[in-house]
């Protein structure tokens, strides 16, 4: 199986990035072949980006590149447990935390050629870059969810959401450790994991 | 354009001869798989039932909407070896006993198809279960569904009484039990060991 993250320089996000979560796979999923699209050296095998879709929408890039059993992983997202189990050989999305019937892209899987997903964007990625601002339409994740064809979900203990679920309204800690069968803790970009709690932030 | 979600689903009523167990094994096959039931099942993502129909007759609470979607339903003794091809439609079995019935033992309901088979359901429950008798919840959903797309046609789906007595046909995707023996009174080196 195949691990896969992507770095865009130039954003909040570097190689040390990178770094940390190589570790967590190394230690979670020895048997995987962790790799990195980018566009800057990287402590681990890369592929070099080969567009210049900005941010997020690099990660379009990834269907073009993996074709076999994948797992892809936001840079901040944290593995509390082997994820293996819960990839079902379709294609899989995070369901939003909030809006329930919206794909988040943090975490995906998938098991066979989706390269209609890259080539359909580079008909489109200035159109999509500029409207895909909306609530219902945000981002990568919504082009993504709309192109892919049958969506799966994974369940919703599998990977959850540091700042919805573990932290409560005004950011207090509401759960200190991640819940049992949960297997990736999302983060994100306000609330990194290397700034966040001890279990998370001893990888970087 | 929205997204095509989809969400593989099964259903436990507790009192009868399936238990939380029962949808852990099943659950092993079909990572993600989510739980119409009236109980807790450790592990899996639980959908309370809304109503206490018995037995099968929970099944159509699948087409209650509440939970939202395309859904890729698994009766509870579905042995499933590989990923099936979702398809673009409502699909349903044909019965591998009485063919020209269908079968509600694995079922692609198409979203859009809910509606027709809940709104037919609720309008008198008790009755519908009264006639339908002992031929169940296939019998119901036959007037609504029974002419839908047949997995048969679609995909290597078997009956292990009918087809894998002798072998596992080499093509299999998916094996249904339907009735006796259950997948985990059977010791075959394809059929996951329930504990």
């Amino acid at each position: 199986m195949e691990v896969a993250c992507v770095l865009r320089s130039g954003g909040q996000y570097d190689a040390s990035h990178v770094e940390g979560l190589k570790k967590q796979v190394a230690h979670y999923m020895p048997d995987a072949h962790f790799v990195c699209l980018s566009d800057v050296e990287v402590p681990c095998e890369r592929i070099p980006l080969v567009t210049d879709w900005p941010g997020w929408f690099a990660k379009i890039e990834l269907f073009e590149a993996f074709k076999g059993q994948t797992l892809y992983l936001d840079l901040d997202t944290v593995l509390v447990a082997d994820p293996s189990s819960m990839m079902n050989g379709y294609f899989q999305m995070c369901r939003n935390w909030v809006h329930p019937h919206l794909m988040t892209s943090a975490v995906m899987a998938w098991n066979g050629d989706y390269s209609h997903i890259t080539r359909a964007f580079a008909e489109v990625s200035d159109r999509v870059m500029r409207d895909y601002v909306t609530l219902e339409q945000w981002g990568d994740q919504a082009f993504i969810a709309e192109r892919a064809g049958k969506i799966f979900c994974f369940a919703g203990g599998d990977v959850i959401s540091y700042r919805l679920q573990m932290r409560d309204r005004r950011g207090g800690v509401r759960m200190h450790r991640p819940p049992v069968g949960a297997k990736i803790v999302a983060f994100n970009a306000s609330c990194p994991p290397w700034d966040g709690p001890k279990w998370a932030r001893q990888w970087w | 354009m929205g997204a095509a979600m989809v969400v593989n689903v099964c259903v436990l009523r507790s009192g009868g001869e399936y238990g939380p167990e029962h949808v852990q094994w099943l659950a092993r096959q079909v990572p993600g798989i989510v739980c119409l039931s009236d109980v807790d099942v450790p592990g899996i993502e639980v959908v309370p039932l809304e109503y206490n129909w018995p037995g099968w007759w929970s099944k159509t609470e699948l087409f209650s909407g509440s939970i939202a979607g395309d859904l890729m339903f698994y009766d509870l003794d579905t042995v499933v070896l590989k990923p099936l091809e979702m398809p673009d439609r409502t699909t349903v079995l044909r019965d591998f006993c009485k063919p020209s019935r269908m079968g509600s033992g694995l079922m692609y309901i198409a979203e859009q198809d809910k509606d027709v088979v809940w709104n037919a359901w609720l309008e008198d429950p008790t009755g519908h279960m009264a006639r339908c008798g002992r031929r169940g919840d296939q019998m119901f959903l036959d007037r609504y569904i029974g002419s839908a797309q047949k997995w048969q046609d679609i995909a290597a789906v078997y009956s292990y009484k009918e087809h894998c007595r002798t072998g596992l046909p080499a093509d299999a995707v998916v094996v249904c039990h339907h009735g006796k023996p259950r997948p985990w009174q059977v010791d075959k080196p394809w059929i996951p060991k329930l504990f």
